[in-house]
């Protein structure tokens, strides 16, 4: 969080992790589709040539003034590839919250539980309690045959009190609902 | 969790002086203070193209990338600055402490030499005026109240209501 009182802004990062092809970037790209022009900066992608996120994608949205205070949200995703393991750590630093996007399909559950252990712990070495921070659940793929049932997922990665919400981020379904989650969660922290 | 980062009017005017006076000695396009985080702190100067807030994002992470190379390197410390040169524009970036960066894009009509000169002086006053930093007198819980997260909450809805 960072308040800078001379100009009433109010900047907020949020950071969506998961596995690798988890449809990170897909989020972000639709929040950057969706969301009134005039409030959106550019959408920043560092890709591989093969259209893997290598450091991470960015994007700017604010709000109106509230309070005499204009709210700035940074929004960035991780690579999810293991092999990129310290950019992860890099985009994390300074996170006021996290969207942890999970891959629905049942041969994805390992993946999953590893990057939230991996998230945890890149958290910690932050100086994080990865228990107090914002979190939102977002189980992505739902229309996937390999889907394996929520409650499953949720038995293995979701943890009380964090919102949870099903998604198909390719078509928008369930895009926009995890981010206001996210931003409302972090907002209620400060 | 984390701190955040609170700037009062003083301090941030503080350093908005700082900044300009390095701009403008340095002929620079844009100069600007980043931390490491990616978050834009201040910036100074503006060009046809030039987005600082996207600026100091992709700064933070080259210059994260650059001290992870000094690690594989075997350099006890981090690197402390990063150059680049391009055909009609170069940029510089420069470590301020450990937790903040400084930024010059200038042209082929300041040297480098110069700029890296002022940058190297300005680092050292501007980790001076951070080290001043202390929490501001006024916390941002004063503000952002409920009211203030229920305003947020009908804003975002609008935002993307009106682009569905």
């Amino acid at each position: 969080m960072f308040i800078n009182w001379k100009t009433r802004e109010l900047n907020l990062k949020i950071v969506y992790y998961g596995p690798p092809l988890s449809g990170k970037t897909t989020n972000l790209e639709y929040v950057h589709s969706r969301i009134d022009p005039r409030l959106k900066g550019q959408l920043i992608s560092l890709k591989t040539k093969e259209d893997r996120t290598i450091y991470f994608d960015f994007m700017q949205m604010e709000m109106g003034r509230i309070k005499g205070l204009k709210p700035k949200f940074n929004l960035y995703t991780v690579p999810g590839q293991v092999i990129y393991v310290a950019s992860r750590k890099l985009v994390l630093q300074g996170a006021d919250g996290v969207i942890y996007v999970a891959d629905s399909q049942a041969d994805k559950l390992k993946a999953n539980i590893e990057t939230l252990r991996n998230l945890e712990d890149n958290l910690r070495e932050l100086g994080y309690n990865p228990f107090e921070i914002p979190l939102v659940f977002q189980f992505n793929k739902r229309d996937l045959p390999g889907a394996i049932p929520v409650e499953v997922l949720r038995s293995y990665l979701a943890r009380d009190g964090c919102p949870q919400f099903e998604a198909v981020a390719i078509r928008g379904r369930g895009v926009i609902d995890t981010l206001k989650a996210a931003i409302n969660l972090v907002v209620a922290r400060i | 969790m984390a701190n955040g980062l609170f700037l009062s009017d003083a301090q941030s005017a503080k350093i908005e002086r700082h900044l300009i006076h390095l701009h403008s000695r340095a002929q620079a396009i844009c100069t600007l203070l980043a931390d490491i985080s990616g978050q834009l702190i201040s910036a100074v100067g503006t060009a046809p193209g030039t987005d600082s807030v996207t600026l100091a994002a992709l700064a933070a992470s080259n210059m994260a990338a650059t001290a992870e190379m000094a690690r594989l390197a075997g350099e006890p410390d981090s690197f402390s600055y990063l150059f680049h040169e391009g055909k009609e524009r170069n940029i510089y970036i420069t470590a301020v402490g450990d937790t903040f960066l400084l930024v010059i894009l200038f042209d082929h009509s300041s040297q480098i030499g110069w700029v890296r000169l002022l940058a190297k002086k300005m680092a050292l006053e501007l980790l001076n005026v951070i080290e001043e930093i202390q929490e501001a007198e006024e916390s941002p819980g004063t503000v952002v109240d409920a009211d203030f997260g229920q305003a947020l909450a009908n804003q975002l809805d609008q935002a993307f209501e009106a682009w569905d």
